[in-house]
């Protein structure tokens, strides 16, 4: 038989044991802080990500490092401007609390936000658009029509004199390419060159011209391409039929693992690169920031390099163009 | 005593008051599904293969979204290799309120710790490309596997050299010793779809009376770069020996034809697996013999479509044949330069 002092013992150690039940499982005593995790969404222009793979990486980086749920979101339809007026206010109603935006049609975003149908903060990507002076909207891009000035200066640097130059690109580009063009010509123009246009606005349509021009004295033609899906297609039709170490060198932009690849094989000579790991993990800060109320300052331009193939092994391009999350 | 009574009547009325709303919020939240969250993990982004499949299961939610009206969210993301990164990304998944998650395990053989986690959370399971334990499968009437039939992919692939050798043996048999000797490079030893397709190549092209001779073989864990360090050296080894080399996976014949391109060789012969994007390519250029093609399209949308049924808590669309309810087997080809 207990004694009623040991009674009073075990009632003692079955509330204790209680208590720590209670504390240890439940938030009844002590109030976990409810972490908040807010939205964002990303949406972009393309129809895939397949520009945006080093991108996404920061991206996911500072979603998990701010707490966030962040959504990235491409077009159906490749530039079309409505779907992706559709997609933002869909993603607004749906509660996102940020966007970042890469805009098919600056202008018609701003419209929207002067309008006041876009009421939550927007980060604006590859855009020039910056602050609409309401402290809702950033922006982080790159300097392309520097970089197109870059890429001629090295491409003239490395070719012997009289090569003829041909510009490739959409007959229809958007506003990067056509900054990066336009950086292209500047350079072209002071080293008194004049280049040959060749556009394309459906798939192959570039492959086919550029194969009639390679034709006539492949080892004085020299190809710059103006976009990365371009790029791609022409550094691929080289590398099948074998002609990469035929022509004078083909020039562009992009950062995919494809077109580093060709840069690895010699079949592009040089390349024009983007810190797209730091523009991702920026955008998302950004708009975390953005969401907090709090001032963002403006971030300038983002890095950007011309490389060549043996820098590929260089550390620092490495890890720019290889990021580990 | 009678109002205590009367109090405890009214609690328990007020219960069941409150229980019967709570039903109809739920019964009204089905119905109001308007999007579904899907979380989708990869063994590794890098992986040319698992790389095109996620191209496709974006394309198959963009379809659904265009079609149906439903908003699709697809959180993918990359375990690099690791099976803690995994846990932990399908922990993410459960609090960010996925409404299924489709899997390609880093570790075929540990899925039990995602199993328990997405039966504790309700969850259902898709896995694709590395098949988990049959035990693990049974665990759950949830858990689904998409994949191809290493076997068939195999045997594909040893006819395609079989086929090469009646045309043409002495595009094989390049020293005219009446034997092809070949190298072989295997995926990941763990992995159950490399095994599998070592041995039935090997075993289409005896039954297919091409007289073979290994040389030898290595394991380059389904990678380009490793594959490329492996025929470097073997080219070193065994020079103009290699007549022809095998490879559990495209990315590994391609690794291969690097190490060939950087030794000026150009008269092996190579077979892959898989139908990547750039093995196509490779195929087209006549620099692979041959791969072999799941059908991605197909694979994905099997994936998809059971991703997204049980998301919305349908029954799984008839056109879809489970083995056993759990597992679809995506249809293969041979893809040649014609």
């Amino acid at each position: 038989m207990i004694n009623s002092k040991e009674r009073i013992l075990w009632i003692l150690y079955g509330m204790v044991l209680v208590l720590l039940f209670l504390l240890s499982s439940t938030d009844l005593i002590i109030k976990e802080k409810e972490m908040q995790v807010y939205a964002v969404s990303v949406i972009v222009e393309d129809t895939t990500d397949d520009n945006y793979v080093n991108f996404r990486k920061g991206m996911d980086r500072a979603a998990i490092e701010y707490n966030l749920d962040v959504s990235f979101i491409t077009l159906y339809d490749e530039r079309n401007r409505e779907q992706q007026k559709e997609l933002i206010m869909r993603e607004q109603q749906d509660g996102s609390r940020a966007l970042i935006v890469s805009p098919v049609d600056p202008g018609h975003i701003l419209q929207l936000q002067e309008e006041k149908r876009i009421s939550i903060p927007l980060v604006f990507l590859n855009s020039e658009i910056s602050s609409t002076g309401e402290g809702k909207t950033a922006r982080i891009t790159f300097d392309y029509y520097q970089m197109g000035q870059e890429l001629a200066e090295q491409m003239l640097a490395e070719q012997p004199p009289g090569q003829r130059i041909f510009l490739l690109g959409d007959s229809h580009p958007d506003q990067i390419s056509r900054q990066f063009q336009e950086g292209v010509l500047h350079a072209l123009e002071e080293a008194g060159q004049e280049p040959a246009f060749l556009k394309g606005r459906r798939e192959g349509d570039l492959k086919a011209q550029t194969e009639k021009e390679l034709l006539r004295q492949p080892r004085q033609t020299v190809l710059i391409v103006l976009d990365p899906k371009n790029l791609t297609e022409i550094a691929q039709m080289l590398s099948e039929e074998n002609l990469s170490g035929e022509i004078g060198g083909l020039y562009g932009r992009g950062t995919t693992v494809r077109l580093l690849n060709y840069l690895d094989r010699g079949v592009i000579r040089g390349l024009s690169v983007t810190d797209d790991f730091t523009a991702g993990y920026l955008s998302v800060r950004t708009a975390a920031e953005l969401v907090a109320n709090r001032q963002v300052p403006d971030a300038g331009y983002l890095e950007s390099h011309y490389i060549r193939r043996e820098d590929l092994r260089n550390e620092a391009y490495e890890k720019m163009l290889y990021p580990i999350e | 005593m009678r109002g205590k009574l009367r109090r405890i009547r009214c609690f328990f009325l007020w219960l069941c008051v409150a229980a019967l709303l709570a039903g109809c919020r739920e019964l009204e939240k089905k119905e109001e599904k308007k999007s579904l969250r899907i979380g989708v993990s990869l063994y590794r982004g890098d992986d040319t293969f698992i790389n095109n499949i996620r191209s496709e299961l974006e394309s198959c939610a963009k379809e659904f979204e265009q079609e149906n009206g439903i908003k699709v969210t697809l959180d993918i993301q990359d375990a690099k290799g690791s099976q803690n990164t995994q846990n932990n990304q399908v922990e993410r998944f459960i609090s960010l309120g996925c409404d299924v998650m489709c899997i390609n395990p880093v570790d075929r053989t540990a899925a039990s710790a995602m199993i328990d986690k997405a039966m504790t959370a309700g969850i259902p399971v898709v896995f694709f490309n590395r098949q988990p334990v049959e035990e693990d499968m049974n665990r759950w009437d949830q858990l689904y596997y998409v994949g191809a039939v290493a076997k068939e992919s195999a045997v594909l692939q040893g006819s395609i050299v079989v086929d090469q050798y009646r045309k043409d043996p002495d595009s094989l048999d390049r020293n005219g010793d009446g034997v092809v000797s070949y190298v072989l490079l295997e995926g990941e030893s763990s992995h159950q779809d490399s095994l599998i397709r070592t041995e039935w190549s090997i075993q289409t092209l005896k039954d297919g009376g091409v007289p073979i001779e290994k040389i030898t073989g290595g394991i380059a864990n389904w990678e380009r770069s490793q594959a490329s360090a492996l025929m470097e050296q073997w080219l070193g080894e065994y020079p103009e020996m290699i007549e022809l080399v095998i490879c559990n996976n495209d990315d590994m014949a391609l690794g291969a034809i690097d190490a060939m391109e950087r030794a000026e060789i150009d008269h092996i012969k190579l077979v892959g697996i898989d139908a990547t994007t750039p093995g196509q390519e490779a195929v087209r250029s006549g620099k692979l013999l041959g791969t072999v093609s799941a059908d991605k399209e197909q694979y994905a949308g099997a994936i998809f479509s059971i991703a997204a049924a049980k998301a919305q808590g349908d029954p799984l669309p008839s056109e879809l044949s489970l083995e056993n309810g759990k597992y679809y087997w995506s249809p293969q080809e041979i893809l040649v330069n014609p």
